[in-house]
């Protein structure tokens, strides 16, 4: 059994999909190295990054694909959840060839289903989680602290808010270098800071929603999970990794106090967990109800939860 | 009085409006301005209170202070309660702060009658003006006008709110005289039919200049309370159905009576009728988006919902003649009559039943209920189920909600008002998409 392993990046796993689809290889697994865990049972192969074959498998995959099912295909990467050989099969079903095998039997159409059901379904999940944080997601403003950004190459994050966010995220992805590094530590004004921890990794999503809404405001999304960082210096996004936070912004963040915040965002907390509970109804209590919406998994960087 | 104490105050005044709703406006953020507003057709929640009640909107009073005495309201004149009276400059600096730390989608201002309700009315624009002029604010903005207040307040209010209300109340004109004196039925009707007239005439001005500045965009919703006066669920419906056809209502919202006060008037309750204002939420869904009339779902020998299903199952079982529904030949409106199919899989079952034969796992993948969609439909002529007897379906049904509720405990996760955003499970498989 033979296993691909790639870089984790879209770019190697356009790659590795393009080695699937042409090498000839029967492939039982794709898989990124930070997942990868050899076994006895399988042989692994590591998939070299080719930036000309992702080229190549991205012009074929928007040619064939609606916008909306290519979308799909990158909502399923960014789910991180093990989707690579779905994505092959799937892949696979648009080949002209795969076209022609096996016509129209039950058992193909049966196949089609479950491969399409398990790609809409991650992709609703990931965009689930997007919605969720357009509104889970928390800004503290921050007095002391700038991030640097020590890659020599620019990456930005181009976007346009009115676009095609499959492609806008894929351009994104790709032309990001990754070895990008910031570190949030030295004094250069304020700005907005927003620690997330999400199930997939959508930071790359959330952004043209916060660009829009806060295009006025210096902000910083911060996937402490991933350590990826979205800076918007009030013109542009940019995407980093690497990201280093200072002392008093992380004792801050676990709920100390720290001298990095001043009066004015410590009442704007304590009125927003004033309204936090002043709202809610004694009469109707329901905390059941409450978590359904809101599982306290995400609770951990919410003010009114602090 | 601090801010903090203010807030507490007015914030706890406001909280039994129930509406919650923030999409449907898509006002765009301006270069150098803080926002835009939901363009999605679902509505940004930032948070649930304990009461499981999605938070959206930052919703205050401009004050509790009023003149009126309505008997079901705690901020009624001879209610013995703290009092605060925000100033404009308070309640921009509370929207603008939480709006730019992502707490909210935009701010829900009502209030008390201060004085006339002119007065009030001026208080209420000039908030929502600064915050739209010297704010530069494009979040969302729902603002409650006042009933008596003067047309012109209200015509420029529209101008920078997204969605204008005015509370009807209660269902009947003899509920309102009976619990608020202070109000009538016109002074309240006449704004509402106001303002849709503005909106009606906004849309066609909208149709030749481009450029004409929008009012409530959102459109108007109402709400009134259930429970505290004898009105039956048929004449609530009817009455919500006038409200959607005749007055292009975006929403109407029902409030579960809360025992806020002792008074000889009211009825006596230990606990807001919960699951009266689930089923009305439920029946109000049909009327708006499944094609049902108020007549349908009721009849007046028995005008009140059933408390232990849903109204789409009760008027199928009244119904039986129209069913079963054949999955692969039914028409969209069709399939949105049986119990335990949604808009959502509805629509699914037209484009899947293109690529071949469905059969009955691949209904439950595509999102159908089955549980209670089995008596009511075949897959190329065929039952899953075959009981073409009311009562024995009925039981059958009883027996899965009753089994439901012993796994859940006593607490329902009852969903209400804007939380309410499908229609009883149906769209469950969909989340968001
Ligand atoms: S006018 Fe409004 S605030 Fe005043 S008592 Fe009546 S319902 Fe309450």
């Amino acid at each position: 059994m033979l296993t691909y392993v790639y870089d984790g990046s879209l770019e190697g796993l356009f790659t590795a999909l393009y080695e699937g689809l042409f090498s000839g290889e029967e492939v039982a697994e794709i898989t990124n190295n930070r997942r990868y865990r050899p076994s006895l049972f399988s042989t692994a192969k590591v998939i070299a990054t080719d930036p000309e074959k992702a080229r190549k498998l991205r012009r074929f995959l928007q040619k064939r694909l609606s916008r909306q099912a290519f979308q799909n295909l990158v909502y399923c990467y960014l789910s991180e959840s093990g989707m690579e050989k779905t994505i092959l099969s799937y892949i696979r079903l648009l080949m002209p060839a795969g076209r022609k095998a096996g016509g129209n039997s039950h058992a193909r159409s049966r196949e089609i289903m479950a491969v399409l059901g398990a790609i809409t379904q991650t992709a609703r999940k990931v965009a689930y989680e997007v919605h969720r944080f357009h509104g889970f997601l928390r800004f503290r403003q921050v007095r002391v602290g700038t991030w640097k950004n020590a890659c020599p190459n620019t990456c930005t994050s181009a976007h346009t808010p009115d676009g095609d966010p499959g492609a806008e995220v894929a351009d994104t992805l790709l032309s990001s270098c990754g070895n990008t590094h910031a570190s949030i530590d030295e004094c250069d004004g304020d700005f907005y800071y927003a620690p997330i921890e999400p199930d997939h990794n959508i930071l790359a999503l959330l952004v043209p929603h916060f660009t829009a809404r806060f295009a006025g405001q210096k902000w910083f999304i911060h996937d402490r999970r991933r350590n990826l960082g979205a800076y918007y210096d009030g013109r542009e996004c940019r995407l980093v990794s690497g990201v280093e936070i200072s002392d008093q912004l992380a004792a801050s963040l676990q709920g100390r106090k720290a001298g990095s915040e001043d009066e004015e965002e410590m009442l704007c907390r304590e009125l927003w967990q004033e309204y936090f509970t002043s709202t809610a109804l004694e009469e109707r209590k329901n905390e059941k109800l409450q978590k359904q919406h809101m599982p306290v998994r995400y609770w951990k960087y919410l003010t009114e939860f602090e | 009085m601090d801010l903090l104490e203010k807030l507490g105050i007015l914030a706890s005044a406001a909280k039994y409006d129930v509406s919650c709703a923030s999409s449907g406006s898509n006002r765009k953020n301006t270069p150098g301005g803080l926002g835009n507003s939901a363009e999605a057709a679902m509505g940004i929640c930032h948070s649930w209170s304990a009461d499981g009640r999605c938070i959206s909107l930052l919703k205050i009073l401009y004050t509790n202070c009023c003149s009126h005495d309505c008997a079901y309201c705690i901020n009624r004149r001879s209610n013995d309660l703290p009092r605060a009276v925000f100033t404009p400059e308070e309640v921009r600096k509370l929207t603008i702060g939480f709006y730019r730390r992502n707490y909210i989608e935009g701010l829900f201002l009502s209030s008390g009658v201060l004085k006339t309700a002119d007065y009030t009315m001026e208080l209420l624009l000039r908030t929502v003006k600064d915050l739209r002029l010297k704010d530069n604010f494009n979040g969302y903005i729902h603002l409650k006008v006042i009933p008596g207040a003067d047309r012109r307040l209200v015509r420029e209010a529209g101008f920078y709110a997204d969605r204008l209300s005015v509370n009807i109340e209660l269902p009947s004109e003899r509920g309102l005289r009976l619990l608020a004196p202070g109000k009538d039925k016109e002074a309240i009707l006449q704004p509402m039919a106001y303002i849709n007239e503005r909106i009606v005439a906004n849309q066609e001005e909208k149709k030749k200049f481009k450029r004409a500045k929008a009012f409530s965009p959102a459109g108007q919703s109402t709400q009134l309370i259930v429970g505290a006066t004898p009105e039956s669920d048929l004449q609530i419906l009817r009455l919500s159905e006038g409200l959607y056809k005749k007055m292009g209502l975006k929403r109407v919202y029902y409030s579960a009576f809360i025992p806020v006060a002792k008074n000889p008037l009211l009825p006596a309750i230990d606990a807001p009728p919960l699951r009266r204002e689930h089923r009305l939420y439920q029946a109000d869904w049909l009327l708006r988006f499944y094609g049902f009339s108020a007549d349908e779902l009721l009849e007046t020998p028995a005008p009140f919902l059933d408390e232990d299903l849903d109204p789409k199952t009760v008027w199928a079982l009244r119904n039986l003649d129209f069913f079963p529904v054949e999955i692969h030949r039914a028409s969209y409106r069709m399939l949105l009559r049986v119990p335990g199919i949604g808009e959502q899989s509805a629509r699914r079952i037209i484009s899947a039943r293109r690529w071949g034969t469905l059969g009955f796992p691949e209904l439950a993948k595509l999102g159908v209920v089955m549980k209670r969609a089995r008596y009511f439909i075949t897959c190329r002529g065929s039952f899953l189920e075959r009981l073409d007897n009311e009562e024995r379906i009925r039981a059958r049904l009883l027996a899965g909600v009753k089994k439901k509720e012993s796994l859940a405990g006593r607490q329902l996760p009852l969903n209400f008002a804007a939380g309410l955003e499908s229609y009883g499970g149906e769209t469950d498989a969909d989340l968001c998409l």
